[in-house]
């Protein structure tokens, strides 16, 4: 519209975002050109800036040394349910403490809040005392029930929702006899797809590169996630970092795609959704 | 009162879900070990090991001519194995049927020997001829009563050196002339002295490492034989101290930390001229310096002496204790430590074997053709019994960190080991 | 498990919407309360013993691998004496302070800009802006190692360029806290900014034309529409990167190791109750440091709360 007046401005807005992207993307870029040299190349002084010739080799050693096929088969697994099920049990939860009327609402919000607050370190001996009593040790389960739903994702909802969705359109809903469960789906999620695509998004990324806690419970190799066979490539006595460096690229290309997937959901969505309903 | 009654419906079916929840979670309660029952199956034993241990073909040798036990290997780093393990032994299960223990780790988990069996009541008075005395004590309670583990591989202390700057200092580079040119820790550093004068590089990359190895050749270390710590009136301690900060005053070292990135690239910059090092540790050499072989060369260090090396064993929460003990005493035999030693350069602690001539005739290209499987069997021999006790690694934590403050020029040295003292005593009091 | 439940919790609103004997409000109640339900299932099964077990724990003398005794108060006692501990919360309100609100500042504008209408290729920079949070922590480690070394690292090198001295990152309190606290900026300031984004995405654009018309400049826009509309968006990653930031753990473990470096200038409090527990098997101590942390992020969390709501309703 105004594309004179904004010149200068678009300008300097673009060579902002440029260097913010070459700071942003340098590390992924440096991991490629390490995982494709041999490991003496990240030690030399001054490093190595070109990718090198020895990507297959590397990458042939981290399939000799684990699984990982299978772990990242095991990853996408957990991070698909786990996504999933708090896309759903979030937003549920966040609908409800928006935009219904039930006693105790704001208490019990500001309690989920709380939960968030506990340091988890000191949390993984009681866990895993429960876990083992459930005999989920080596077991998926670990580490997909446990994060089914999370009091992030339900804060995350529930403040989105508060400021997306104007209660008219809650109540015209009521007025048309909808159930609170249908007014969920047909009015709020369809008005709040941005919400729920970075939430899966960013549930997704969090849940592949975890390794705290699945590190505790999942010791069998045919378990692991590909975070935790990622470490299995760091030997005790000595660390070739090009082949760990080449085995973590390869690792992060499936969140990669996820991104692109979710990618076409983060805009807009909302303001037509909001309209048409 | 009004809000607590209506909530009442809904903390019902949270209750009631719990319970739902909590049923199925008892009904299907099998521990983390397997549920072999008896018959012809062979009994599955979980078997811990971090990583590079080198051990996986003897274990499957192990699983095709033994029909009733199956060795399951879960590997995980070094430090995850002993978190983990810690965890399991506090949560009360999910421990392995065997686990691989460092000796830091092994004297940490001696406070409290019933989370493992009593070796002893399975046997092991029998081979404990076979092993180190030191090494075998080193796993035991104080009291010599409870053993928990069985020696694996010792880490005998050598020194490598880099001959290009020997060279460049107008120094023998003759292994045998560089050894007896270091008679004592003194003569090093006057080495140190010279190369520094004649060259500018450093004699090493870690002052850590020069202070652990004196500490070591004293007759005590932080605890005396009654358990008590004697940080403070141990003199072998400020010793090595001593000369630890004297190489970081004089600028003989590089002071980086050895597990830092920077000390590699120190190592291919070849800005120092000698590495002291375990036997599992010269891997750091060979490994990140692959251009380098035949530049560096490897002699004794005066007195000797051993750093690091591991356990096996049985946590009280398996229920094979023997099948586990048969593997174990298996696997750490003489004869299989030796097969180790050939594959993966472990050294053993089993001192029959080192007249066996894969140590006596080992050669090392990498050092010049040095004989590295005698110089690690005489290093072995200096080593003596040292008692440890359940805060070691914090201790040298604080001491490390005392001599660290010294190189990032935060303390004065005094100040910093009466800092390193104080902590001490601090975390005494926990 | 979650199969099931979705389809209990499905069935029930049904069945509840279709139960005529109730009032209107009566069934928003109570299918209010199914919904939040899950949460609290969950909680309740995995998050509140822990809990309860931690706070226990901390009342004891509890070595853990097996001893304990019941010492009361004592822990707490002694953590009110204990100069690592005064020092690992500076830290961590250090770090907090360093690197938290110019990211969030950051991010939002980061977020705004992508938000505009003229910028091109914006699948593009909304995952580059994105990639660090991808970034496995491992190569972050290496890397920022790298960058920050002593002797070898890049950044002395640009320095020693322009003929600065070399600058030991990690040997220095304020060189650690600077290093960590860009370590912390690169990785969120992108994850901050998607989530700014998804919020924008709730402003009608009609606002902004209207805005446009009336001769409002893009920066008037930023301070009179966006900020004002997406203020339940600014509370949530405040309060969430409030309890982020005190809780800061993979960072400084990277960057200064377990123990938090040789004066302890990279030492958070969760590192040092981690230390505690799983180095020092202190864990009674350990679990005194987690409540005490706890408490401590309940008030800081209050107050930015209020600051945030102070500022946000100033104009």
């Amino acid at each position: 519209m105004n594309s004179k007046r904004f010149n200068i401005g678009k300008v300097i807005t673009y060579i902002f975002l440029v260097i913010i992207t070459l700071i942003s993307i340098f590390p992924f870029y440096w991991m490629f050109v390490i995982g494709s040299n041999d490991t003496s190349a990240i030690n030399k002084f001054p490093p190595a800036f070109i990718p090198g010739s020895n990507f297959m080799e590397n990458a042939a050693n981290v399939f000799e040394r684990i699984d990982f096929l299978q772990a990242v088969l095991n990853s996408f697994i957990v991070s698909t349910l786990v996504t999933f099920s708090v896309l759903f049990f979030c937003s549920l939860a966040g609908f409800s403490f928006a935009k219904m009327r039930f006693k105790g609402n704001k208490q019990l919000f500001i309690f989920v809040i709380a939960t968030m607050m506990v340091p988890i370190q000191l949390g993984i001996i009681p866990s895993y005392m429960i876990i083992s009593k459930f005999g989920w040790i080596n077991d998926l389960k670990a580490v997909i029930v446990p994060w089914a739903v999370n009091a992030f994702g339900v804060f995350w909802m529930r403040q989105y929702i508060a400021s997306a969705i104007p209660d008219e359109l809650i109540d015209a809903g009521k007025i048309d006899g909808c159930s609170n469960f249908r007014i969920y789906w047909n009015v709020v999620v369809p008005s709040v797809r941005p919400a729920i695509a970075t939430l899966g998004l960013i549930t997704f990324m969090q849940v592949w590169n975890e390794f705290l806690w699945p590190l505790v419970v999942l010791k069998d190799t045919s378990v692991h996630t590909i975070q935790i066979a990622l470490r299995n490539l760091n030997s005790n006595y000595y660390t070739d970092y090009a082949m760990i460096l080449n085995g973590t690229f390869l690792a992060t290309i499936p969140i990669l795609i996820v991104f692109l997937l979710f990618s076409k959901q983060f805009i807009a969505g909302l303001t037509e959704g909001a309209v048409k309903a | 009162m009004k809000n607590l009654f209506s909530f009442n419906k809904g903390v019902m079916v949270v209750v009631g879900l719990i319970l739902f929840f909590s049923l199925i979670g008892c009904s299907n309660n099998s521990s983390g070990s397997g549920d072999n029952g008896g018959g012809d199956k062979p009994v599955k034993l979980t078997l811990w090991l971090w990583t590079g241990t080198g051990l996986e073909d003897q274990i499957e040798q192990f699983n095709e001519e033994n029909d009733d036990i199956e060795i399951d290997v879960q590997t995980s780093e070094f430090a995850a194995v002993h978190t983990n393990l810690t965890t399991a032994l506090a949560a009360g299960s999910g421990a392995p049927d065997i686990s691989l223990v460092e000796v830091k780790g092994i004297n940490k988990y001696k406070t409290n020997p019933d989370n493992f069996y009593n070796l002893f009541d399975l046997g092991a008075d029998e081979i404990a001829g076979d092993y180190l005395d030191w090494k075998w004590k080193d796993a035991q309670t104080p009291d010599g009563q409870y053993q928990l583990g069985i020696p694996t591989d010792i880490g005998p202390i050598v020194m490598a050196y880099n001959k290009e700057i020997f060279e460049a200092a107008g120094l023998p580079t003759d292994r045998d002339e560089v050894s007896a040119m270091i008679q004592t820790w003194d003569d090093y550093i006057e080495l140190g002295r010279t190369i520094k004068a004649k060259t500018g590089s450093a004699l090493s990359g870690n002052p850590s490492r020069f202070y652990s190895v004196i500490e070591g050749q004293g007759d005590q270390k932080y605890y005396d034989k009654e358990g008590n710590i004697i940080v403070k009136d141990n003199a072998q301690l400020k010793k090595a101290y001593d000369s630890a900060i004297t190489l970081i005053e004089e600028g003989l070292t590089l002071g980086l930390d050895g597990n830092d990135p920077e000390w590699i690239t120190a190592l291919q910059n070849g800005d120092f001229a000698t590495f002291i090092t375990p036997a599992w540790d010269t891997k750091k050499l060979t490994e990140n310096a692959p251009d380098s072989a035949g530049k560096w060369d490897m002699t004794s260090i005066p007195g000797g002496g051993n750093m690091g090396g591991s356990y096996l064993t049985i946590p009280k929460q398996s229920e094979y204790p023997e099948e586990a003990y048969e593997f174990i005493k298996w696997i750490l035999s003489p004869e299989q430590q030796i097969v180790t030693f050939k594959k993966n350069g472990n050294f053993p602690s089993t001192p029959s074997v080192y007249n066996d001539s894969a140590i006596t005739e080992l050669k090392s290209e990498y050092f010049n053709n040095a004989p590295v499987g005698s110089l690690f069997a005489k290093a072995a021999e200096g080593a003596n019994f040292v008692v440890e006790g359940p805060d070691s690694i914090s201790i040298e934590q604080s001491i490390n960190d005392a001599i660290t403050r010294v190189v990032d020029g935060q303390a004065s040295p005094e100040e910093s080991w009466q800092m390193a003292l104080d902590e001490i005593e601090r975390l005494q009091a926990r | 498990m979650n199969v099931n439940l979705k389809t209990q919790t499905t069935n029930k609103s049904l069945k509840l919407s279709k139960m005529k004997g109730l009032n209107q409000t009566k069934r928003d109640q109570i299918a209010g309360y199914i919904f939040i339900s899950p949460f609290f299932i969950l909680f309740s099964i995995f998050g509140v013993f822990p809990i309860f077990f931690t706070a226990y724990v901390s009342l004891n003398k509890w070595n853990i691998l097996g001893d304990k005794t019941f010492v009361g108060f004592q822990n707490y006692q002694m953590l009110m004496s204990d100069p690592s501990f005064w020092k690992s919360l500076g830290n961590t309100f250090s770090i907090w302070f360093l690197s938290t609100l110019p990211q969030l500042f950051l991010a939002l504008i980061l977020a705004f800009i992508l938000n505009q209408v003229f910028i091109k290729g914006k699948d593009f920079f909304r995952l580059s802006v994105f990639m660090p949070n991808i970034t496995s922590v491992v190569a972050v480690a290496i890397i920022f190692g790298a960058i920050f070394g002593e002797r070898y690292g890049i950044l002395n090198y640009f320095l020693s360029l322009v003929g600065m001295d070399p600058i030991n990152w990690k040997g220095g309190v304020l060189g650690t806290h600077i290093a960590i606290s860009t370590m912390v900026m690169w990785r969120w300031t992108g994850y901050n900014s998607i989530i700014y984004l998804a919020a924008l995405q709730s402003i009608p654009k009609d606002l902004y034309e209207a805005a446009t018309i009336d001769g409002a400049s893009k920066i008037q826009q930023f301070f009179k529409i966006t900020i004002p509309m997406i203020r339940p968006m600014i509370i949530f990653t405040v309060i969430v990167s409030t309890i982020g930031g005190m809780q800061i753990f993979s960072e400084p473990l990277i960057f200064s190791g377990a123990g938090g470096g040789s004066v302890k200038q990279g030492l958070t409090m969760t590192l040092y109750l981690y230390e505690e527990a799983f180095t020092r098997s202190n864990f009674g101590y350990a679990s005194a440091i987690a409540w005490l942390l706890f408490i401590i992020i309940v008030l800081f969390s209050l107050v930015n709360l209020f600051i945030t709501r102070r500022i946000n309703s100033a104009d």
